[in-house]
């Protein structure tokens, strides 16, 4: 007990969407949760809150810090919990005018609300509310430690904020409330805080965890579709990488996969957000696209000279029959480098695999979606995304997170379909509220995949654009009811 | 400056609907009408028969992704018979007219059919794709 202790006076924090600024969705510093002691996962608490779902978004992924979970809710609201007693400690809504435009009422894609993960720095919590403000709150007590400031636009579809170098980032898509698709950036130093924005004239930017920045602080995010034309500084289906230069937010490199022309033409557009990491010196990211293969690119030359070569990408994983909606890559990537020092890429997908897609572990068919890991192998400057396991079938498997040797993935149980036989194209939130079930979540070995835990039929609702955040033994998850679930060894 | 580029626009014809340029024989038109059969979009009930009706209409023209696009709906069965000789056929077409960069990827969908083919009816496919001839 006094070990448990001790490990949570240490800390490990979870502050921004991914748990990094590179989106690996990696936990380096969990000590309480392995391989061994995940069987014994339960529900240590879960708690409702009062939060108003919008259109099929609710809870977004929870951000740890110390003892205290910072959970931002598509109702304009951000709940502070003591993750040691479940209690709210503070709540605040952001309160302002209706905004004139809005979505289409019902459209799953534009909810009239907050839709952007906010970020933690310095015990201040930035979080844009639905009007495209941001609010700078203290984590301890919800106030504010400055005016709030204009950065998205209302009702705009912003996805998670990222922060570097008192940098904020964030994207827009689907052009909610007719606002443009774009990257965004203002400098918390700036006390004008203009707003810095790249348009690559694309669809919308819609990584689920918004921008991935590396270590020169360039911020890269997928473009949807789009055509590809660099004569025109048109960037469509690829992978835009911006930094601020002066009081500017300036494209500094690209990739475009060959087949950009077939993606726009088929709707299978890049839009994953890429998660950076090193490997043997050399800085690299893994983007996706709902085509259903893995890029693996180079920070430094994405694509190289022309842009367009990968340093490698693998086979088709899924969607065999070009499914535009249910099939694929979706969300964001992960990786993790083990004690021997092999680097882990791990990509989540949609429907059933590819029936040419070979890996040397499985765990029965799959149909629904599933985690896949690859191996990163290098040899005489050859790099090479090895296929290692594939997991058990998971409805709709989202993007995982690694902690100490274990993967935490879920499947959403949300109804992705957006035509209809008997009618066509009808994206509307309460027919797919209607027909979606409930979220799994799931812990798998991170070296073979073999399922560890599985919350079964424990968790009521389903998942859209949520996310899995693991701290200090306890893994968490918020779901479309606005509950907040917390996975640990110990019930309450 | 204004009223000029105004009275340029005005004078712009409108572009007709998609179905009207897919019936007049734009492969691009019939290609995109096809698609929207497929996956039930711009307003039309999902219907794989229909996507396969104009898909090869605009691939009787050469449109590249209309072929690509067959060769999917004769893998799988959707709208038309399940008949993968049909699928290579039409993917071995497709792969011959389609841009440099989408290359890579009709080669691969081809490739994963024919690992399924006898002898026979790979060289079967390959006859088919020989002898067929845009109209």
């Amino acid at each position: 007990m006094l070990t448990l202790c001790f490990l949570l006076l240490l800390g490990a924090d979870w502050l921004t969407d991914g748990g990094n600024p590179q989106r690996t969705s990696w936990q380096k510093d969990e000590k309480i949760l392995n391989k061994d002691n995940v069987k014994n996962l339960k529900i240590v608490w879960k708690l409702q809150l009062d939060n108003e779902p919008k259109e099929m978004h609710s809870l977004f992924p929870p951000l740890i810090t110390g003892n205290i979970a910072i959970v931002a809710g598509t109702g304009d609201n951000i709940y502070a919990i003591d993750v040691r007693t479940a209690k709210i400690l503070w709540k605040k809504h952001f309160e302002y005018p209706t905004p004139k435009r809005r979505g289409r009422p019902t459209d799953p894609l534009c909810p009239a609300g907050l839709t952007a993960t906010p970020v933690i720095q310095n015990g201040i919590i930035y979080a844009l509310a639905g009007d495209g403000e941001i609010h700078s709150l203290k984590v301890a007590d919800g106030e504010d430690v400055a005016p709030p400031f204009q950065f998205g636009y209302p009702y705009g579809k912003s996805y998670a904020l990222n922060i570097w170098n008192d940098v904020l980032f964030t994207t827009t898509a689907q052009g909610c409330a007719g606002n443009p698709n774009q990257m965004w950036s203002v400098s918390l130093k700036d006390p004008t805080h203009k707003v810095m924005t790249y348009n690559p004239r694309s669809g919308g930017l819609w990584g689920r965890t918004g921008a991935a920045i590396d270590e020169d602080g360039v911020a890269w995010a997928p473009t949807g579709d789009g055509r590809y034309d660099p004569a025109t500084q048109t960037y469509g289906n690829g992978l835009i990488g911006a930094k601020v230069i002066g009081n500017e937010l300036k494209l500094q490199d690209y990739y475009i996969p060959k087949n950009w022309a077939w993606l726009q033409s088929r709707d299978l557009d890049m839009q994953v957000t890429p998660a950076i990491f090193k490997y043997k010196g050399r800085e690299l990211m893994v983007a996706a696209s709902k085509e259903c293969r893995v890029y693996l690119l180079d920070t430094k030359a994405a694509g190289g000279d022309d842009h367009q070569t990968p340093l490698d990408r693998t086979p088709l994983i899924c969607n065999e029959e070009v499914n535009f909606a249910s099939a694929g890559i979706w969300g964001g990537m992960a990786s993790w480098e083990d004690a021997r020092g092999t680097r882990w890429i791990l990509t989540p997908f949609w429907g059933p695999v590819h029936s040419d897609f070979k890996v040397p572990v499985s765990y029965g068919p799959v149909l629904h979606g599933a985690i896949v890991a690859f191996k990163l192998e290098e040899k005489n400057g050859k790099y090479k995304l090895v296929p290692a396991w594939m997991s058990r079938d998971m409805d709709q498997a989202e993007p995982p997170a690694i902690a100490n040797g274990v993967v935490f993935a879920f499947g959403s149980g949300e109804n992705t379909e957006q035509a209809y036989p008997d009618r066509g194209l009808d994206d509307n939130s309460p027919e797919r509220i209607h027909d979606s079930t409930h979220a799994v979540f799931y812990a798998l070995d991170a070296e073979t995949g073999k399922e560890l835990y599985s919350s079964g039929n424990q968790i009521k609702s389903f998942v859209h654009f949520g996310g899995l955040s693991v701290a200090n033994g306890r893994v968490y998850l918020g779901t479309f009811d606005s509950i907040l679930y917390c996975f640990g060894l110990e019930a309450k | 400056m204004l009223p000029l580029l105004l009275l340029l626009l005005l004078a712009q014809p409108a572009r007709p609907p998609l179905r009207e340029r897919a019936a007049n024989g734009d492969p691009d038109a019939q290609f995109t009408l096809g698609k929207n059969y497929e996956a039930g979009r711009g307003g039309l009930k999902k219907d794989y028969a229909q996507a396969a009706t104009w898909y090869l209409k605009s691939a009787e023209q050469g449109n590249a992704y209309a072929e690509a696009s067959l060769g999917i709906l004769y893998r799988a069965g959707k709208g038309v018979p399940r008949d993968e000789v049909q699928a290579e056929m039409w993917f071995l077409i497709s792969a011959e007219r389609c841009a440099e960069g989408d290359r890579d990827t009709i080669l691969e969908m081809r490739d994963s059919v024919a690992a399924h083919l006898t002898p026979r009816q790979l060289a079967e496919a390959r006859r088919l794709a020989h002898e067929w001839k845009p109209k």
